[in-house]
This record gives C-alpha cells, sequence and structure tokens, in this order.
C-alpha cells in the first residue's frame, strides 16, 4: 500500500468498509471495474480498480491519457458546495457539474456503495 | 430491561438491572482491528446493511451493536467547502479537515488548524456567506439510524454536534482567540453568535425531525492539567452559549448530556446550574472521579471514566478487569454511572474491550456500594 491523500484517499476510504465487511466482494466477484476521477481544481486524480473483489487506488499526478471504464471529471468546488462534504453525496456524481464518460459502469459503483452508507 | 430502559433509568438515577455501558465510536484503526479479531458473519452484514446501520467510522452503529453496548453516538458534520487556492477542505466554521491513508492501508481523517488565521479573513469567510446552515437532508438519514437502533436494536443512541468552543477555536486558533478575550470581546462574541446561529439552528432541526430522547454534544473543554481556556472566561463566552444548547434540547422535553475530554472538574457546577443532565468521557488519570461523584454525582450522571489512552492500549487482561471493576465499584453507588471508553476507540486492543464489557456486565449494581 502506498501512502495517500486528498481525492485518491478520500475514494480509498469510501470503499474501505465495504471491502472490510465483504460487501465489495459479494458486488464485484467476478467484475473488472476502472474509474478515473479527475477533479483539476483539486489534483491528484484518482485511479479506482475493482476486480474479482478487490481494490485498489492509485494516485495520478497527469490524468490525461489515462484510459478507464469510466472518466468521472468536474470542478471538486462544485460537488463540495453541492452536497454540502465530500462523501455525503456521492450522487451528485451524477448531474450536471460534473463530466461522466461510461455512465453505467459509475453506476456500478453508486450500487455498490449504496446510499444509505454513504454518510 | 432493555439497553435503551436501562441507560434512560442510569441517566436519571434510577436502579438498574446492570450498568450501561456507552461507546463513542471507533476509528478506522480500531475498526480494522475489530474486524480482523471478531467482525461480522454474512448475515449480520446483510442485515446491518438492510437497517442503514453498517455505517463506516467513527460512527460505526455496526460494530457497536455486534460489541454490546447500551448506548451510541452520531455527532453530526457541520457543512464543508473547499478552497481551491490553497487545495484545502474546510468545515463550514472555518477549520481544515484532512483525510490520508497510511502505509498499511488504514484511512485517517483529520481536523488539522485553524483557516481563519485573522479577522480578515474571518470577516471574508462571512462575506462568502458562511457558516452555512444544515440542511433536512443532511439530518434525516442520521435521525432514521437513531431511530432504527431504538426501535429494532432497543439501545439509546444519541445525536449531537459540536459546542460552541470547539467551533471557535479549530476555525480561528488558540491566538486568537487569547488575543479577543483580552481585546476586542465583542469581536469574539459576533463570532460565537454567527456560529450559534448554524448550530441552534441545526440542533433544532435534530430536535423537530427526530426528537432524539437524548443529545450530546462534544466540546472539548480541557487538557491534562486543566480548562484549555481560563475559567473566567469559559464562564464569560462559552457558558451562555451552552446553556442555549441545553435550553433547545430541555424545551422538546430532552435530556442533554455533555462530552468533554480533559480535566473539568473546576466546571462541573456551572455544568449542573445550566442543566446538563450527565457529563461523558473524564479520563481518570486527570479528573478525581472520587470526589467529582461525592460532590455531584446525584446531580449529574458520569459516563466514560474508563481510560482509553493507556489502560485499554497497553494494559492487560488482568489489569483491565481489576481497574474496570474498580471504577464500577467507586463511580457506580446510587446509580447515575454509565462506564465506558473514555473516547472513540483509536488503537485500544480489541481484546481490553472486550474485557471491559465483560468487567462491567459482570457487576451487579445491587452490591456496589
Amino acid at each position: 500500500m502506498t501512502y495517500l491523500e486528498d481525492i485518491p484517499a478520500l475514494i480509498y476510504t469510501m470503499l474501505y468498509t465495504h471491502n472490510k465487511d465483504g460487501r465489495l466482494r459479494k458486488a464485484t466477484e467476478h467484475k473488472k471495474l476502472s474509474i478515473l476521477f479527475d477533479f483539476p481544481d483539486f489534483p491528484p486524480a484518482a485511479l479506482l480498480k475493482i476486480q474479482n473483489g478487490n481494490y485498489e487506488v492509485l494516485s495520478v499526478e497527469n490524468p490525461e491519457g489515462i484510459s478507464a471504464d469510466a472518466i468521472i471529471k468536474g470542478n471538486f468546488e462544485d460537488i463540495v458546495e453541492l452536497s454540502g462534504g465530500f462523501g455525503r453525496g456521492i450522487s451528485l456524481l451524477l448531474t450536471g457539474k460534473v463530466k461522466i464518460k461510461g455512465l453505467l459502469k459509475a453506476i456500478t459503483l453508486l450500487k455498490i456503495l449504496g446510499e444509505k452508507e454513504v454518510l | 430491561m432493555t439497553s435503551y430502559e436501562r441507560s434512560i433509568a442510569a441517566i436519571e438515577h434510577k436502579s438498574v438491572d446492570r450498568f450501561p455501558i456507552i461507546s463513542l465510536g471507533v476509528d478506522y484503526a480500531f475498526y480494522n482491528e475489530f474486524m480482523e479479531e471478531i467482525g461480522f458473519t454474512p448475515e449480520e452484514v446483510k442485515q446491518y446493511a438492510t437497517d442503514g446501520i453498517l455505517t463506516g467510522p467513527p460512527w460505526s452503529h455496526g460494530v457497536n451493536v455486534k460489541l454490546g453496548v447500551d448506548i451510541d453516538w452520531t455527532s453530526m458534520r457541520a457543512r464543508q467547502h473547499y478552497d481551491h487556492e490553497t487545495h484545502q477542505i474546510l468545515d463550514t466554521f472555518g477549520g481544515i479537515d484532512k483525510v490520508v491513508v497510511n502505509d498499511s492501508g488504514i484511512p485517517h481523517l483529520w481536523y488539522v488548524k485553524p483557516f481563519l488565521t485573522s479577522k480578515e479573513k474571518i470577516k471574508d469567510w462571512w462575506n462568502l456567506g458562511r457558516p452555512k446552515p444544515y440542511t433536512n437532508a443532511m439530518i434525516k438519514p442520521l435521525v432514521k439510524i437513531m431511530q432504527t437502533l431504538i426501535d429494532k436494536y432497543q439501545m439509546l443512541s444519541m445525536i449531537g454536534l459540536p459546542g460552541p468552543w470547539e467551533n471557535l477555536h479549530m476555525s480561528i486558533g488558540m491566538a486568537q482567540v487569547a488575543k479577543f478575550c483580552r481585546k476586542d470581546q465583542r469581536f469574539l462574541e459576533e463570532i460565537l453568535e454567527k456560529n450559534f446561529e448554524v448550530q441552534g439552528d441545526g440542533l433544532e432541526r435534530i430536535m423537530k425531525l427526530g426528537n432524539p430522547p437524548v443529545v450530546m454534544c462534544g466540546d472539548d473543554y480541557g487538557f491534562n492539567q486543566g480548562l484549555q481556556m481560563p475559567i473566567k472566561y469559559w464562564r464569560q463566552f462559552i457558558k451562555p452559549i451552552l446553556k442555549r444548547y441545553v435550553e433547545i434540547v430541555h424545551s422538546y422535553g430532552s435530556k442533554f448530556l455533555l462530552h468533554s475530554c480533559g480535566s473539568i472538574g473546576d466546571i462541573f457546577s456551572d455544568l449542573i446550574e445550566i442543566g446538563v443532565e450527565g457529563v461523558e468521557s473524564l479520563q481518570p488519570t486527570i479528573n478525581d472521579l472520587v470526589t467529582l461523584k461525592h460532590k455531584y454525582g446525584d446531580k449529574i450522571a458520569l459516563l466514560g471514566t474508563i481510560d482509553d489512552t493507556n489502560l485499554l492500549v497497553r494494559g492487560t487482561t488482568e489489569h483491565v478487569w481489576s481497574e474496570v471493576t474498580n471504577s464500577v465499584k467507586l463511580l457506580g453507588k446510587e446509580s447515575g454511572y454509565l462506564p465506558g471508553a473514555t473516547n472513540t476507540l483509536l488503537n485500544a486492543k480489541v481484546s481490553n474491550v472486550k474485557t471491559m464489557i465483560e468487567a462491567i456486565q459482570s457487576m451487579n449494581p445491587q452490591y456496589v456500594i
């Protein structure tokens, strides 16, 4: 494990308990998914990789050219202002304030997290 | 008695069948150890997730249910903001938050330092329309969890939000607080009033939406050697605001508890005067708990009191058992006592926490003298 901070650390933390209690494994046992979170106003970007129930998050200094199943790009300040806090409103990723490439894959992440647990 | 009945009875200084155990919550480090050593069965994961109580640290209700405690807590976080110039996440009062994941893969979310380091910055903050209020959408999910824990799991789950002191010094810093106390008291009162507009409104919303039977607000007034600010300033600036918190909660017929770390014996009479019904934390190594129990134990409930900084981290099983049962003997007389770790569990040994719980459960209140 490499030390993470800011956006990569936030993404990692959001999935931490789901990984520990087995919900992530159950939801992604035979799946492979990668999502790039790119908020240019709050670098570095985060690359989330989920494969066969495991996950890792990489800190990406230069996100240009990185390929992923879904790319979520937007202004971090907007997201935080709209949701009241980063962890509070992951569903706001699906508002018009952010651009999403690979929407269905991004929705998979929301299903894994579940709104009830994202507080 | 159910956990809920037992906890309410103890706060009201009535007889209990055993001493109710409080847990403030767990940090990621403890959560990690808990999952390694105890964890949840797949059935529990399914049930707790369905019930919405499988929340992450620090308010890990599922962990508290599994450990078998009687009371737990959620302290609401205010809105956050992002400062794109300094690349920092800020709470709505102006404190800087940070999230990191260490090399062993364990997350840490911490307050770092104040952001509003000058009078100009404080005024600029206000010009941005901050602090911003809580919204019903922020409160409703927490209220739902609290109600599930009370109704289905028969625990006493408490809700609260930070008190006036933490919001003040974490946003503007201790140095400015000290300066304004001496040289610009009107401005200090203005800051406190602006913060209370948000906190008071938030508390009203919590009461209207959930009417929690017990509210606990966290506001660390002490450090190891005493209060963090001179008592005359605490009485002048902080006590009147805290009293308004208590009045809001009492106006809905609910009880008000205070979580406050550090050595705070000097303000016990003040807390009783403004109607605080219980005080939580009470680190035994820095508070004279026997004297506090003797002087105030019939007027205010004592919660916590089991050392989480050393005993639960480094103690042997025998030592933990001995210390816990001694504490219960000394402080449990005539009810009004709800023992548990003095703070959110950070690096405590899971086995020691289990021993603490078993030791408390083993003590029959009828034989505590």
